[in-house]
């Protein structure tokens, strides 16, 4: 089968080239999802073979996937959905039953069609050799498909049982093997653009038909013209195989049987000419034709696809006029069916009328651009004051400076509420980042021959999207530890009084201004002494210390850099990454974790984080003329001290504060300043993990919600600050990131 | 327009689509006697074929598409056959 074609390239109208990439594009991210859900899918029947609509839902997802890919150049992604799917089909009709080998070969396939989908999305092409990929994974899907059926091609046995009853009646030649079909369409299938007359009419091998009410008609008065309310009979001498192509966009409208009798072509039965093209090629025209109605603009991809499918196939190349190819390809219909795709497009028009869901897709960058120009508005509106201050006390023009506050008071709400809108758009469920989990765990626990079985709650949790998207790695690691560390293997699970099959919990919630994820499992837990050998062993602390530290205490260990108990290291975790990972991941999405772990018990991980980023509330100071920004939500209280009261323990300094000693640090010296002796000092008292600490500043400033932009370029790496903010005098704010400093 | 009213009577030209199905339904519940001619139809979306097979209008003329005609002469009272003509007129419950 030749690969592709150069096919030979009219130069396309720049229309037409912007039209074929936006298609692409909505290719791309239409498969993307599809191929979410198809594997959201294959776990659910993974678990129960026998859940009917998830076998349902794979099955459109995978058909899908294949319809859209036909519209361009990829032989390779083709091929193998359409082996999937054949295989697919094969099990929905219950001829083949779901396993967890079969379910690993279309995972690994849909793992396939991903990668591809984003070489596509990146280059616009795929490599012809992935071909090879593609005929492998067929051939293993086929084979399957061979041990049901026998010989490839052949009848499937179980089709073979459906007999129809009126087929006997009908009067039929006898002869070569034939094929009955009852077509049943679906009451609403007008609405999706199908003309089950035209489907009918156009079944390849037709010789017999016959058609009636599926129920007697309504009265006049009550008759709804556009509900399905016909019964196809129909015979065909196509090879079943052909007559099943035909059918496939319906396969729950359809039942086809064999029946075994003498030919002899019924003279009043319309005889339709065999096609010459192969099941998969009706299939794909088919699909051509439902993506051409989709779009009434469509005849201008038509030429295109037409070579890509003719490529794909290794069929001659069509000639250049799309109208005059689809009518050739389809030709294997009587006269009757609409030869234009034009017509198509008309024919399904109605579908536009269809109520359709409300959503828009955008970009994820035109939203952060929206929200960066309203971080900009946030600061050229708090220029204004200052513009009034300026109008009153350099000009002096108090009335001025009243309206200038007037129209900042009016700026000042449109911005809120702008902000707030931004923030919501920006807000997306946690949901759509746990969908990855359970194939995560799944593969895992396969692969570790355990049984755990994964709970997730409150899905519908809302966060925004750059915290739900920075939280996919930590909770990869913390499962990844909780599958490979935490659960016990099935023999041992027994033998310590557990059920065999292992339960994680996942779950979200929202707390106040945060969002709170908890990771549960039941596993062996965290066993303290392990630890603390561990973090000697390592050299992350001495025996001493170690000794001192409770068993809570011990158990947070495991977040120190370099820290791992794993024994060997495994392709999952245990390259002494996870857990000092996790915690800087989110600490600097402004998060905690914490980990308690029962021995013997289970282990619980819970991260903490904000709502949204976009917007910090902190608190300023000033040292040395310069203003500093620093979190609110570290800051407890703010004193001010006598220097006499500052007790001084060797080289360190502590304050009492209601009957507390506090430890304290100079900012001055963190950030390597002359020390300024003042009358009062001014200490910040904060809390920072679980320690209370206190932070001498030469004074306090005021709060202010800013707009936090991380450093970029050659200042990222800068350590000791997490960002900086623009005020509304235009002066910049730097904000500290005290954990980093003490 | 693939099909055109007149007073009593719908011609029914080239491809009749899905669209005109309501149309079609609604002028033929209007009126009782209200005919169709179906000579230069050359084809029909099922949901048309449904409203003719339903409210079973006289049909004045057969397609002369002689697929079309094979397809409609077992569902329709088709001209052809003179002595159904009467009968049309009557709404029969099950199309023959």
């Amino acid at each position: 089968m030749p690969l592709k074609k150069p096919a030979p390239h009219a130069p396309p109208p720049a229309e037409a080239n912007a039209e074929m990439a936006q298609l692409a594009a909505s290719f791309v991210e239409e498969s993307r999802k599809l191929l979410e859900e198809a594997g959201e899918a294959l776990l659910a029947l993974e678990r129960d073979p026998d859940d009917g609509q998830a076998m349902g839902a794979l099955f459109r997802a995978v058909h899908s996937i294949k319809g859209a890919a036909g519209l361009f150049d990829l032989p390779a992604l083709v091929h193998l959905v359409h082996a999937g799917e054949d295989l697919l089909g094969a099990m929905r009709e219950g001829r083949l039953r779901m396993d967890s080998g079969a379910a690993d070969a279309l995972f690994e396939g849909l793992d396939h069609v991903g990668r591809w989908v984003e070489l596509f999305a990146a280059q616009g092409s795929l490599p012809p050799e992935l071909m090879e990929t593609a005929r492998r994974y067929a051939a293993i899907y086929r084979a399957r498909l061979a041990g049901l059926e026998g010989a490839e091609g052949a009848p499937a046995p179980a089709a073979a049982a459906v007999r129809h009853a009126w087929a006997d009646a009908a009067g039929l030649p006898e002869g070569a093997p034939l094929v009955t079909i009852e077509y049943t369409p679906d009451e609403s299938c007008f609405f999706s653009g199908d003309d089950p007359l035209r489907i009918a009419q156009s079944l390849p091998g037709l010789v017999w038909s016959e058609l009636a009410p599926r129920e007697p008609w309504a009265a006049p008065e009550a008759f709804d013209p556009y509900v399905c309310n016909l019964v196809f009979r129909l015979v065909s001498e196509a090879p079943h195989s052909e007559v099943e192509a035909h059918f496939r966009y319906m396969p729950d409208a359809v039942t086809i049987g064999l029946r075994e009798s003498e030919p002899a072509p019924d003279p009043e039965a319309p005889k339709a000419p065999t096609g010459p093209l192969s099941p998969l090629a009706v299939e794909l025209i088919e699909a051509q034709r439902r993506a051409l109605a989709e779009h009434p603009r469509g005849g201008a991809h038509v030429a295109a696809t037409l070579r890509n499918v003719a490529a794909a196939l290794g069929l001659p190349v069509p000639p250049e006029e799309p109208a005059a190819a689809i009518a050739a390809l389809l030709a294997t219909a009587p006269p009757a069916s609409e030869p234009e795709p034009l017509a198509i497009a008309e024919g399904s028009a109605t579908r536009s009328d269809t109520p359709a869901e409300r959503t828009l897709r955008v970009e994820q960058a035109k939203i952060d651009t929206l929200m960066n120009l309203v971080g900009e508005m946030v600061v050229a509106k708090n220029a204004l004051p200052f513009l009034a201050r300026d109008a009153e006390a350099r000009f002096g023009s108090r009335e001025l400076a009243r309206e200038i506050k007037d129209k900042y008071a009016v700026i000042d709400r449109i911005t809120r509420q702008l902000q707030s809108a931004v923030m919501e758009v920006r807000m997306m469920p946690v949901g759509d980042l746990f969908k990855r989990f359970p194939r995560l765990v799944r593969d895992i626990a396969r692969k570790q021959d355990k049984l755990v079985r994964l709970e997730i709650e409150g899905e519908a949790t809302e966060a925004d999207k750059n915290v739900i998207e920075a939280l996919a790695e930590p909770l990869t690691h913390i499962l990844r530890n909780s599958l490979d560390h935490g659960i016990e293997s099935r023999e041992a699970r027994l033998a310590a009084g557990k059920p065999e099959t292992a339960c994680v919990r996942l779950a979200a919630a929202q707390e106040a201004d945060r969002v709170v994820i908890d990771v549960t499992d039941d596993g062996r837990g965290v066993d303290p002494a392990r630890v603390r050998a561990k973090a000697i062993e390592r050299g992350l602390i001495d025996e001493a210390r170690a000794a001192q530290l409770t068993d809570a205490q011990a158990v947070q260990l495991v977040f120190l850099p370099g820290f791992s108990t794993a024994e060997t290291v495994s392709d999952l975790s245990g390259r002494g990454v996870g857990m000092d990972a996790v915690r800087s991941v989110v600490e600097r999405l402004g998060g905690t974790v914490t980990l308690e772990s029962r021995c013997g018990e289970g282990t619980h991980v819970r991260l903490e984080l904000p709502l949204s980023m976009a917007v910090t509330r902190v608190l300023t100071i000033d040292l040395g003329g310069q203003a500093y920004g620093i979190p609110i939500d570290l800051v407890i209280e703010t004193v001010k001290v006598d220097p006499a009261d500052i007790r001084r323990l060797k080289s360190a300094e502590a304050i009492v504060l209601r009957d507390a000693v506090i430890p304290i640090a100079r900012l001055r010296s963190l950030l390597g300043m002359e020390p300024h002796p003042a009358k009062l000092e001014s200490v910040l008292i904060l809390r920072l993990g679980h320690a209370t600490i206190g932070l001498v500043i030469d004074d306090f400033g005021t709060c202010m919600d800013i707009i936090l932009k991380p450093f970029a370029g050659i200042l990222a790496h800068m350590s000791g600050f997490s960002g900086s903010a623009v005020l509304g005098d235009g002066r910049v704010l730097l904000v500290l990131n005290l954990k980093e400093m003490l | 327009m693939p099909i055109r009213y007149d007073k009593t009577r719908a011609v029914v030209e080239g491809h009749a689509a899905v669209e005109e199905a309501g149309d079609l339904a609604a002028w033929l519940i209007a009126g009782a006697a209200r005919k169709v001619d179906l000579a230069a139809c050359t084809g029909m979306h099922a949901a048309v074929l449904q409203c003719l097979m339903a409210l079973t209008p006289h049909v004045t003329a057969a397609p002369q598409d002689e697929t079309l005609a094979r397809w409609l002469a077992p569902v329709l009272v088709l001209p052809e056959d003179p002595p159904p003509a009467k009968p049309a007129r009557r709404r029969r419950k099950v199309a023959a």
